[in-house]
């Protein structure tokens, strides 16, 4: 994913303010990822509070790791999704240890805000055409590892099928997904 | 593993969702220096990562429907508590709020010098006698409640662990109560077919027999004697037929003193068994046998 927006400042711009102390940059990053990763965050939680309090979290940890963020490791919004599925995948094992089992299919309530940025939106348009273009059981297998956490032998119990058979059709599936998603980028 | 075999694991790597000797694998051969490899993990970091946009526009489009405010409001919110309160916490960048915050208590100090011109001196000493005791009291039960806080969140964690524990002991006695009943539905069948299996060369004292039942749609293998199962390894079942060759039945782990008992896939219908055999392959199995046999032998009467 690209961090560059139009007359918009980077999201590196961005982090770098926020190690300055600049709290409007924190606002800002929250602005353009707040939404997504809410969503990410709700389709491991059922609870909406749950997921914005991983999101704030994320955000708290974005503001006070700032300083040591390293750009060649990847990008701002790469970083924030990764840790935001991380934590909400420890909330989600957390809640469950509190409470029994409920046959949970994690959650995808939207929530509204008619305000989207349009490089965002087509962003997300590139992303759900490559998706749309998987063979739907690639797809399939993709989704309920990348959206759950499961483990590689429950997706392949999950789907009935040889766990052999989901690594494969995750392996086909992301090396399609990169090979859709550079296609369109260029 | 060789540099490939780690290739292949770049896409799961890039979904957290390696096996554990998968993981320490790729971490040995990226800690060993591959340049390309790192590359390419983090190149499908963001492909991972672009699954999470995929969402947004799912949102996006049913916010415009709802006409409800979004998220990042709430979650501004949230923040913003924190920024207020972190003023006082070294170690962290502080905005313009928090600054905002930092002076306020000078602000009052200055407020009440002036007010206190205005007051007779014993009302102000009394006052602040009294302030004194106030904050010392509220210092004290702070503390105590911090110290209880601490305790019951320590206790909570001891417990949320104990009961974690408990859920895996549960699954799995689950699982082991699930192969014995299975085990015993298959034994009882009428049409109960036995496969002995002969040990081979590499564990000269194993043994195992297959019990399937075809109207159950069902198979139990049960062995004894096999070396436990190495690191990165797994035993696998075949069923070799005249039509199709070997077709996988099943991967199953031995463990060091213990029997396997272990639900297996019966012969697809239709195919004429041969042998039945157990191999040493790769950990998540094969589609062909490619490692060393250990155990074999062909159906009985039925």
């Amino acid at each position: 994913m690209a961090d560059a927006k139009q007359a918009m400042p980077a999201d590196r711009d961005l982090v770098v303010a926020m190690a300055a102390g600049d709290s409007e940059a924190l606002r800002s990053l929250n602005a353009r990822y707040g939404r997504m990763l809410a969503a990410l965050a709700r389709r491991f939680l059922s609870n909406e509070s749950d997921a914005e309090e991983v999101v704030a979290d994320v955000l708290w940890q974005a503001w006070r790791e700032a300083k040591t963020f390293d750009a060649a490791r990847g990008s701002v919004s790469v970083w924030l999704v990764t840790l935001a599925r991380s934590r909400a995948i420890d909330r989600l094992r957390t809640n469950r240890a509190r409470k029994p089992p409920s046959g949970e299919q994690p959650a995808s309530e939207p929530v509204a805000d008619p305000a989207v940025d349009l490089n965002q939106a087509q962003r997300a348009s590139i992303v759900r055409t490559a998706l749309a273009g998987l063979d739907s059981n690639e797809r399939a297998a993709l989704q309920l590892a990348y959206f759950s956490d499961l483990s590689q032998s429950e997706v392949a119990e999950k789907l009935g099928i040889p766990l052999g058979t989901v690594k494969t059709r995750m392996r086909s599936a992301m090396i399609k997904l990169r090979e859709a998603l550079s296609g369109r980028r260029e | 593993m060789d540099h490939q075999a780690i290739k292949d694991l770049l896409p799961l790597a890039a979904f957290d969702r390696l096996e554990p000797d998968e993981a320490r694998e790729l971490e040995e051969h990226l800690r060993a220096g591959c340049d390309e490899c790192e590359a390419e993990l983090r190149e499908l970091r963001e492909v991972a990562a672009s699954l999470a946009l995929s969402l947004e526009q799912e949102d996006s489009e049913a916010a415009s429907e709802a006409g409800s405010e979004g998220p990042e409001e709430r979650i501004w919110e949230r923040l913003e508590a924190r920024l207020d309160g972190a003023v006082a916490q070294p170690g962290r960048p502080a905005g313009a709020k928090a600054a905002d915050s930092a002076r306020r208590p000078a602000r009052r100090r200055v407020g009440a010098w002036r007010a206190a011109t205005a007051v007779m001196a014993a009302g102000i000493i009394g006052l602040a006698i009294y302030a004194g005791q106030l904050s010392d009291r509220l210092r004290r039960a702070n503390e105590e409640h911090q110290q209880q806080l601490a305790a019951m969140n320590s206790r909570l964690a001891s417990l949320n662990a104990e009961l974690e524990r408990t859920r895996v002991e549960v699954g799995t006695l689950q699982r082991v109560l699930g192969d014995r009943i299975r085990l015993e539905k298959v034994l009882s069948a009428p049409d109960l077919r036995l496969t002995r299996l002969a040990p081979l060369t590499p564990a000269p004292g194993a043994h195992a027999i297959v019990a399937v039942s075809a109207t159950n749609k069902a198979a139990v293998f049960q062995a004894a004697g096999l070396p436990p199962t190495p690191a990165g390894k797994t035993y696998e079942l075949w069923w070799i037929t005249k039509e199709h060759g070997p077709i996988a039945a099943g991967l199953f782990r031995a463990e060091d003193g213990h029997p396997v008992v272990a639900p297996v896939a019966p012969p697809p219908p239709g195919e004429h068994v041969l042998l039945s055999a157990v191999t040493l392959e790769p950990a998540g199995g094969v589609s062909k046998p490619t490692g060393a046999m250990y155990l074999k032998g062909a159906p009985g009467p039925a």
